[in-house]
């Protein structure tokens, strides 16, 4: 507990000084702005894309560039005769950027006035930035550039944005209740349990769990 | 604190380290000494549990590496030949990270610091230290939570001699208090001042096991090396230690005071390493 409280801190520490909450800063304020420019009735609904699009997206991009940061200043070697657990860097990496997402979606949902539900929605944004996170982490463990990263990016994004995006459209197939960004969306936006989605993403997060789990056993011994 | 027994890995199909046997015990420095690919950081890589697909038996400080868990780490230390580091954080925050993942208590980072000469740098970014600086860094940061054996591959190099001379003196006041240490290195000066025993290794197998003055005694035999003048020209001779009474010239010249250099040569690591192998160091 102790080893990933200080993995915690480290990561905090690599975060702030790759500037990465000053951007999360920067982002936060223009979509505010934006978002009071929108007339009232439109500020549930590009408010839930804002929230469901960018924090948890922005894990994402950030997980691609600290692992291959990590790995080309050879810590990921470092670590891997430390005596770390690959779970510990895994929850590390996911506490630290679910918390940023977290805080950046509240701040836009409270200051632009988009409704949400106290346990469900916080519960949503957690769970989507833990799945793109760990989506993120195992492209970035399986790849060497940064280019590489960015092919990977577009489709990523595709699959993640538009489902839900046709969905608030009106365009509801079977489906795209079957893809987690629908899921994730219909979760932040309701205020009670909704068994299909909650079960769509549990299987993405175990499947991401397992996966991110093996790539990072891999980083973590084969460089 | 380390036996190797009957170990056989090949990273392919074909056979590399073949049934190797060595032990070390505590508190020695040794040394594996081989040229370029011969398998020393494959070996080391297997002795610190990253590699684990071996056969025969590897067990480090009591416990067989292929089933390590993440403690086995809290009693080694490695530094790897390439600096690893959070650039972006200065050399006192890496150290300070780093600690912190161990469960005892660490060297303090300032103590850490100061055995290598970079108090004056501790909080400067480790991005702008030069090839030099980092190595010292990551020297320390592999004995900072006071491991029982350490593994240093290529501890040295790029060090200029004050640098070199005093992380020898640390690795000599490693092993005086008890700690284990895996020497890899192809400099051969390094070996025979710091090793108890080195290892020559040559395509994945052991090609000779000693402490360093038994291999260069062992081996070649020690010359007589001396210099006089002949009709205004300098002349140079070498005669065998061993026969050395035998030599009526030299005794000559040592009769009428006209040596100009005298001095005996013992055969050096490196000549010794190209006699048992008939390959060169580098
Ligand atoms: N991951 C790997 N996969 C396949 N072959 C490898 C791998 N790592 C090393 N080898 C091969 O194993 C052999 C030994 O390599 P090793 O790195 O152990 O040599 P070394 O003695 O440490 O050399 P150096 O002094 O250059 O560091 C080489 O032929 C190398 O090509
Ligand atoms: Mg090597």
């Amino acid at each position: 507990m102790k080893r990933l409280f200080n993995l915690l801190k480290g990561d905090i520490l690599q975060q702030y000084k790759y500037g990465f909450y000053w951007l999360y800063l920067f982002v936060t304020l223009l979509y505010l702005i934006a978002l009071y420019f929108f007339p009232d009735g439109w500020k549930t609904t590009v408010g839930r894309v804002i929230v469901l699009t960018d924090p948890m997206l922005f894990g994402y991009m950030f997980i691609g560039a600290i692992i291959l940061f990590e790995r080309s200043e050879k810590v990921t070697n470092a670590l891997s005769v430390m005596p770390i657990h690959p779970i510990e860097y895994l929850f590390s990496k996911l506490i630290s950027l679910g918390l940023i997402s977290l805080l950046s979606s509240e701040v836009i949902m409270l200051g632009g006035g988009v409704p949400q539900h106290c346990f469900w929605t916080p519960f949503g944004i957690l769970a989507g930035s833990f799945l793109f996170t760990m989506v993120g982490m195992i492209q970035a463990c399986r790849i060497s550039t940064l280019n590489g990263f960015i092919m990977w990016m577009i489709p990523t994004m595709l699959i993640a944005i538009l489902p839900p995006i046709l969905y608030l459209c009106g365009i509801d197939g079977w489906w795209q209740q079957l893809m987690p960004g629908t899921a994730i969306l219909q979760i932040i936006s309701n205020n009670h349990f909704l068994w299909l989605p909650s079960l769509v993403l549990s299987v993405y997060l175990l499947l991401a769990f397992w996966l991110a789990m093996k790539n990072i056993k891999t980083l973590l011994v084969n460089e | 604190m380390i036996h190797v027994q009957n170990l056989t890995f090949s990273y392919s199909k074909f056979p590399f380290i073949e049934n190797m046997n060595f032990e070390v015990g505590k508190g020695e420095i040794f040394g594996f000494l081989g040229p370029s690919g011969a398998g020393k950081s494959t070996l080391q890589k297997i002795l610190i549990g990253l590699l684990t697909n071996y056969t025969g038996s590897v067990q480090v400080n009591g416990c067989e590496t292929k089933r390590k868990n993440r403690n086995f780490y809290e009693h080694i230390g490695i530094d790897f030949e390439f600096p690893s580091f959070y650039e972006k954080f200065t050399a006192a925050e890496n150290l300070n990270f780093f600690a912190s993942l161990y469960q005892m208590p660490c060297i303090p980072t300032k103590d850490l610091l100061a055995m290598v000469g970079l108090s004056a740098d501790a909080d400067k970014k480790v991005s702008g230290f030069s090839k030099g600086m980092k190595s010292r860094l990551n020297f320390v940061k592999s004995l900072l939570h006071r491991p029982d054996i350490l593994f240093l591959d290529e501890p040295t190099s790029g060090l200029d001699p004050t640098n070199s001379k005093q992380m020898k003196e640390i690795i000599a006041d490693c092993r005086d208090k008890g700690t284990t240490i895996i020497l890899t290195t192809h400099n051969m000066y390094d070996a025979t001042e710091l090793c108890d025993r080195v290892a020559f290794i040559v395509d994945g197998s052991i090609k000779a096991l000693d402490t360093p003055h038994n291999l260069m005694l062992a081996k070649k035999e020690n010359i007589l090396e001396y210099s006089y003048l002949e009709n205004g020209v300098e002349m140079q001779k070498q005669t065998p230690l061993k026969t050395v009474s035998e030599d009526t010239l030299l005794q000559n010249l040592i009769a009428e005071n006209a040596l100009l250099t005298i001095h005996s040569k013992e055969p050096s690591l490196e000549d010794v390493f190209r006699e048992i192998t008939g390959r060169e160091l580098k």
